[in-house]
């Protein structure tokens, strides 16, 4: 099971520049599929890499779905010569993406998401358009299975935010909780 | 209407204990006829649900000096009366496990039964959207794939944080099913 708690937690407090993507982005922003792992895009700048690394390590990151025996060592090194890395660590999964289908690296991703308060740290999640975006770029059949449920989500935000009364009154509100365009 | 909205509101709160941290510790009365002692949240649902009839018999049950003991024995059948309705709108011990037996702020209650912060004009929208997609629209198109929207209101009436909590049960859920697979005898 993922503890989104830690993985968040370990990340934030690293002060690592990342963008929560995927499966995990979509569930925030209150999609009901389900998802295994937390997906974010990292900044591929050399600090971050360094930092990143350094956050994960204590958590013996290994690569999924290959023999224990195969030798890796995730340091900054290994993440600039790679891109994308799908991971398992001690508190779950995680998948490292330089780049995102259809958005481009951390700038974009960055650029197309908005900021969630997620168990008290503030957190960059891909928005429902950048989500909507990346989706249709990837076209896999889960991809295209999610995404009427995700532009639903959309449209429904667009219409409710019409609804909007004075801002305090949605200091909490779910639709919006926390959420500042960036 | 409130008081119709706070049995049912109570239960999914404490089923889920999405809302333990709003709670603080009830009180306990030791017997029905004993005036209890509830919190200020529960004296207020209280005054809410007993508005009216209720209301009236708690104000004029009250023993005062030199009443007969009739009127006392009166009072007091009027008074646990009052306290069997007062019960219904705080949910019955047995169905919180100790741990969680709380009192839950009006504040809470609000934000169980009304669709959590949203001000109201924003989830009376969302109801109608999603009772009555307008044609044409995303959210139609959704509903003809097969989306479930009413799962949509649920989770657009949690916190982010609250969503991946759920996720992560889900996991959790899901780990155990294919554990028991994995162990079961049947084919």
């Amino acid at each position: 099971m993922n503890d989104y708690l830690k993985l968040l937690k370990i990340l934030c407090a690293a002060q690592v520049r990342f963008v929560v993507i995927g499966g995990a982005a979509a569930a925030a922003q209150g999609s009901t599929y389900p998802t295994y792992d937390l997906d974010i895009c990292y900044d591929r700048g050399r600090d971050n890499l360094e930092r990143l690394a350094k956050a994960l390590e204590p958590f013996h990151p290994r690569l999924r779905g290959v023999s224990d025996d195969l030798p890796f060592c995730f340091d900054a090194v290994t993440i600039a010569r790679g891109m994308n890395f799908t991971l398992t660590t001690d508190v779950g999964d995680i998948d490292l993406f330089g780049e995102v289908t259809g958005i481009g690296g951390y700038r974009e991703a960055r650029a197309l998401s908005v900021t969630l308060v997620v168990f008290g740290f503030q957190c960059a999640v891909l928005s429902l358009d950048g989500l909507i975006r990346s989706k249709r770029a990837t076209a896999r059949p889960k991809d295209l299975l999610i995404l009427p449920e995700i532009e639903a989500l959309r449209e429904i935000e667009t219409r409710v935010k019409g609804q909007s009364g004075p801002a305090d009154d949605r200091s909490q509100g779910r639709i919006e909780d926390n959420q500042t365009k960036t | 209407m409130l008081y119709f909205l706070i049995p049912y509101a109570v239960f999914p709160g404490t089923q889920c204990g999405g809302f333990t941290a709003h709670a603080k510790p009830l009180a306990k009365s030791s017997t029905r006829d004993e005036k209890p002692a509830k919190g200020p949240a529960a004296q207020q649902i209280e005054r809410l649900f007993i508005r009216g009839s209720g209301e009236r018999i708690l104000q004029n049950s009250t023993n005062k000096p030199g009443m007969s003991v009739k009127t006392k024995e009166v009072n007091r059948r009027q008074r646990a009366s009052c306290g069997r309705l007062g019960h219904f709108a705080c949910p019955p011990a047995c169905a919180l496990s100790p741990p969680q037996q709380a009192e839950i702020s009006i504040e809470t209650l609000c934000i169980m039964s009304s669709g959590a912060s949203m001000t109201k004009a924003q989830r009376d929208e969302l109801i109608r959207l999603i009772t009555s997609p307008p044609a044409g629209s995303k959210i139609a198109a959704a509903k003809d794939f097969g989306v479930d929207l009413a799962l949509l209101v649920r989770t657009l009436e949690l916190t982010p944080t609250e969503r991946l909590q759920n996720l992560a049960a889900a996991q959790a859920l899901f780990q155990e099913l294919r554990a028991a697979k994995k162990t079961s005898t049947h084919e």
